[in-house]
């Protein structure tokens, strides 16, 4: 080839890559060039931050504060606290209210200080806020919504099952059919990442009492594929992968649409109405403009986009005009119970690492798994009876002796000793010390009861 | 022989500086016994408390659900066992593919084809795919219901179908490429004195057992490694307790605190494995590697049977079907359970999602700068060895060694590095793209750079000579005689690199999207993306996510060939060399 061809081909090729590389850049850092933008941690899933961050970019107050984007960022809550600490993010938007309170209690959130937004949350009923150690503001509720569970008829009438009414129905033997086929009942998200079912696993232990709590979540485990977020959980619900799955009314609807006989209900007195919290990252680099962004939710805008992008009911109520939302939750109001929330902060860690380690664990769960699937037979080739069924499945739910990490002593989870240990597994390392005896303890347990039931047949 | 100690220098510094010392560091910072110990420590390990049965069968409606589960024997051997048997697997297919490939010029181009279509990866989009068609109320196995009975694969025996249909076409190339080259010789010798059937095969497996290893030992490793796989069936606890997911579950949960001893516990156990699975496999390793020229005219024996084509249309089939299951899932606006609705709102989707569309432009920019660093790194380490100068097995073994470091431990290494030796630009959690592109330069450099010593074998050394008797240094060599004629044939291997590093799992999914996706402005690439939008709704993003992948694979090819074209413009007239090559 001729040299001014060579010559002529390299300098075209450097000018595309050159071009190419310059409009890279240039659009990597456009939002950073003329105003701000916002990092908020949030549990929305992309459509519902995409939604949200239209509604406000549109709005005076971020035309005022000169906020020209929001970057929002799903992330587990187990990175929350370092987040907050990090100064990559400004501030948190949904999410479980125990989260927030931990967060505030341990100094990872800044207090308001924008007067319009002080003003504001100070008209709000005490139960909507919540005061750091200084007496400021650390976190609001911007909306509320109720949990319940997405059931697929399509499931239900291909094993002959009938429609659960309470999470309790889900602990009759018939539930457990489907794993002769290899499938489950339930699509169960893990409490460690989903604050769906950190909520409704709380819940049961209110509703049911702490005994009876958990061994309803046992069987309820037993039946359920353990997933990592109640997105998928919905997914498995909508598609009739599984019958039943926790969630919120929003996640339920979006399951409902999908037209596979997915139907979202309340459980009947086991409904709970959650509150959608916002705060600032106590490291922050735009403190100011995330309580603008928290104002405008706070706004009549903000309430109303809430109300109809998420099914939330407006915590402020002078907010009028949405009265179908209004009509949904007056429809809800007798399904719904009265969740402690405090009792809920107290014994969180202890709950959630149970749970996981009793539970979800894959040998742990693989044992109730067996263990249901063992039952079912035995129930299908009339060896036993459904008493027998019922008490076998009694002895697996109950409180477990766990060998405590620090003592050394055999100690039943009862709720006063969770209360005790608590705090202590706020350390990664006591957690994981913990998890190890609750699961060595659960595999014991289960596989005292499998020989058992194996000898039965 | 001239001695080049500054490029044997740097050559030996830069895979140590790279790959090396980012994993010491880790064991250095952490008490590695200690991690151990609470790794083995855990129940369900190193043996398993249940003993669910390996199958079951159960009636419906007098249909009879058999469920396919396979063993679970603890968490470590669960991994073993899985890699070793998929790697089995797929290494007995691709023997019996390139066998029946070899015997005609009609069933070598069938294979050829099989190999082509089924190639192009498709994460977590093949997976999503796969458990759709394994599905007992709609998939392919439920067609089988009015014969009265369904085959319902979960846990192990799911999780072995996957593996062995994503990984079986890269890895079959390997047996098929190295069949192409054996000597006729003993096989027309063995044709003579009668021998047919299975002594024929038999005598084919002795002929191609360096690459039948050599396959083995890559699938091995490979299976190990997965994410994609377990990540898709996660609500199988089977999944859930494979080594990789563990290790990569503890890399999410610790990206902003410290990090999580039990993490480094399970990805050191990862590496032990697969570091001394590549090193018992790499002499084989070596020697098959110079015979990885895919469509090269090699030996045909004229042994075409009847069953030679529908064998290895049969063994590639299932890839196949996934794949094209796959391409047909962008065609969709919707696919829930049975109903799968043709149109183009995946496209719509696709194209309103800016982040989604960002991260294939970041995913063929980092292609690009990685296969260039390749390019800069590979050339000169792959004369220096196959010019077989000092040191250079030591160079060849570094070279190769990153495809026994399992992803999910570069990824703990770069983020260790990253964020606590290194300035703040190279913090992932600030911007993950120069580790990333470092990253995906050395984990897929090992086969692009056997592929260039390849190449130099065929450039006789004389030429090398020439340069030096006029004076001529080692850079001149490099560049003026090498560099031309082996990008002259290096198409191929720069469109592979690329579309391998676009779709590059493990690095991605964990340092990848550190920090942020969403808008147009973020870094992170592709494979961050399609896990993340897949897990907040599979029904909602699948189809999108396979758009993106197709969007990529087009991308990366408009990139791969003006990359090509100029570079090759630029080092070398392309004809010329292609000349100076045939006359040589």
């Amino acid at each position: 080839m001729p040299a001014k061809k060579v010559a002529l081909v390299v300098g075209v090729s450097a000018l595309v890559v050159a071009a190419l590389i310059a409009v890279y850049f240039v659009s990597s850092i456009r939002e950073g060039r003329e105003g701000v933008k916002l990092v908020i941690v949030t549990r929305l899933y992309p459509e519902e931050q995409e939604a949200i961050r239209k509604a406000f970019l549109n709005s005076s107050i971020a035309k005022e504060y000169n906020i020209i984007d929001v970057e929002f960022r799903k992330e587990d809550y187990s990175k929350w606290a370092e987040l907050s600490e990090s100064g990559y993010v400004d501030g948190f938007f949904v999410g479980e209210k125990y989260i927030y309170d931990v967060l505030c209690s341990e100094g990872h959130l800044s207090s308001f200080t924008l007067k319009e937004l002080v003003d504001a949350v100070k008209r709000l009923d005490r139960r909507y806020y919540g005061m750091d150690s200084r007496g400021g503001y650390c976190w609001v509720a911007v909306g509320q919504a109720v949990y319940g569970f997405i059931i697929n008829r399509v499931f239900l009438e291909k094993h002959g099952l009938q429609e659960p009414q309470k999470w309790s129905d889900l602990t009759k033997v018939d539930y457990l059919k489907p794993l002769l086929l290899g499938e489950s009942t339930v699509s169960f998200p893990r409490p460690t990442k989903s604050g769906t079912s950190r909520t409704v696993v709380h819940g049961i232990l209110q509703k049911y009492g702490w005994e009876e709590g958990w061994r309803v979540l046992t069987i309820i485990a037993m039946e359920s594929s353990i997933v990592d977020s109640s997105e998928k959980a919905r997914d498995e619900a909508a598609e009739g992968v599984v019958a039943v799955a926790p969630a919120y009314i929003g996640y339920g609807i979006e399951a409902e649409k999908a037209g596979h006989g997915a139907v979202f209900k309340v459980p009947k007195g086991e409904g709970i109405l959650y509150l959608s919290l916002a705060a600032v990252a106590s490291k922050a680099k735009h403190p100011k403009e995330m309580q603008a962004f928290i104002l405008w939710l706070l706004s009549d805008e903000g309430q109303k986009t809430l109300a109809r992008l998420f099914y939330y009911i407006p915590v402020r109520e002078d907010v009028k005009g949405i009265e179908w939302v209004e009509r949904i939750y007056s429809e809800l109001k007798n399904n719904i119970f009265n969740y402690d929330r405090e009792l809920a902060t107290k014994i969180d860690k202890a709950v959630t690492a149970y749970f996981e380690a009793a539970l979800a664990d894959p040998d742990s769960n693989m044992l109730l798994k067996e263990i249901g699937r063992e039952l079912a037979l035995l129930l299908e080739n009339k060896k036993i009876g459904l008493s027998k069924a019922h008490e076998i499945l009694s002895s697996v739910g109950k409180l477990l002796v766990v060998k405590d990490p620090w003592t050394g002593r055999g100690e039943e989870f009862t709720l006063e000793y969770a209360l005790s240990i608590n705090d202590k597994l706020k350390d990664k390392e006591e957690w994981a010390k913990f998890y190890n005896a609750v699961k060595t303890a659960a595999i014991e347990h289960y596989r005292k009861i499998l020989d058992e039931i194996k000898a039965l047949g | 022989m001239r001695y080049n100690y500054p490029l044997l220098l740097v050559l030996v510094l830069a895979p140590l500086l790279l790959v090396v010392t980012p994993i010491l560091l880790i064991l250095i910072d952490f008490d590695l016994f200690q991690s151990l110990r609470l790794v083995l420590s855990q129940p369900g390990v190193l043996s398993s408390p249940t003993r669910y049965p390996w199958y079951s069968v159960a009636v419906v409606d007098g249909v009879k659900y058999i469920v396919l589960r396979g063993p679970m024997m603890g968490a470590l051997w669960d991994s073993l066992l899985l890699a070793s048997v998929s790697a089995l697997t797929i290494s007995l297919l691709g023997l019996l593919a390139s066998y029946a490939a070899v015997t005609h010029h009609s069933s070598w181009r069938v294979w050829l084809a099989c190999i082509v279509l089924s190639l192009p990866s498709f994460p977590f989009v093949d997976a999503l795919v796969l458990r759709r068609l394994l599905d007992s109320n709609y998939g392919l196995t439920s067609l089988t219901k009015p014969l009265g009975f369904v085959l319902v694969p979960s846990g192990f025996a799911a999780l072995y179908v996957y593996e062995v249909v994503s990984w079986l076409p890269l890895l079959a190339v390997m047996i098929g490429a190295y069949a192409a080259a054996i000597p006729r010789e003993e096989f027309e010798a063995a044709i003579q004195l009668g021998a047919k059937g299975l002594s024929l095969l038999r005598l084919f497996a002795r002929l191609v057992r360096p690459a039948l290893i050599t396959v083995y030992v890559l699938g091995f490793v490979l299976v190990l490694d997965d994410i994609g796989g377990p990540y898709v069936f996660q609500d199988d606890p089977f999944a859930r307790g494979l080594l990789a997911f563990r290790a990569y579950s503890y890399f999410i949960e610790s990206v902003y605190g410290e990090i999580s001893l039990m993490g480094i516990g399970f990805s050191m156990l990862l590496l032990a494995l697969t570091l001394l699975t590549f090193l018992l496999g790499y002499k084989w390793y070596s020697s098959v590697s110079e015979a990885l020229s895919i469509g090269k005219p090699g030996t045909r024996f004229n042994l075409a049977t009847k069953w030679s084509i529908p064998i290895i249309v049969i063994i590639f089939a299932p890839s196949l079907i996934v794949k094209a299951a796959s391409v047909a899932y962008a065609f969709t606006d919707k696919w829930v359970g049975p109903v799968f609705d043709v149109g183009l709102g995946s496209f719509e989707e696709f194209f309103s999602m800016p982040n989604m569309v960002r991260s294939t432009l970041n995913s063929s920019f980092y292609a690009l700068l990685a296969v260039s660093v390749m390019l800069v790194w590979g050339i000169p380490s792959a004369w220096y060895v196959a010019r077989r100068q000092r040191a250079s097995s030591i160079i060849d073994l570094l070279m190769s060694l990153p495809l026994g470091v399992p992803g999910i431990v570069l990824a703990y290494a770069y983020f260790f590095i990253g964020t606590r030796h290194l300035p703040s630009f190279f913090n992932p959690l600030n911007n993950p793209s120069l580790l990333l592109i470092v990253g995906y330069a050395a984990r897929r450099l090992p086969i692009f750079y056997n592929g260039l010593k390849a190449l130099v074998k065929g450039v006789p050394a004389q030429l090398d000579e020439a340069v030096y008797t006029v004076g001529g240094k080692t850079r001149h060599v490099i560049i003026r005689i090498i560099s031309p004629l082996l990008l002259a044939r290096t198409y191929a291997l720069i469109l592979y690199a690329f579309y391998s590093i676009a779709t590059e799992v493990s690095l991605s999914i964990t340092i990848g999207g550190l920090a942020g996706y969403e808008g147009w402005g973020h870094s992170a690439p592709l494979m961050y993306l399609v896990p993340a939008y897949i897990g907040f709704s599979s029904q909602r993003y699948g189809g999108a996510s396979a758009v993106a992948i197709l969007f990529t694979y087009t991308l990366c090819t408009i990139v791969a060939t003006l990359f090509y074209w100029a570079i090759s413009s630029i080092l070398g007239p392309r004809r010329r060399a292609r000349g100076t090559y045939k006359s040589v």
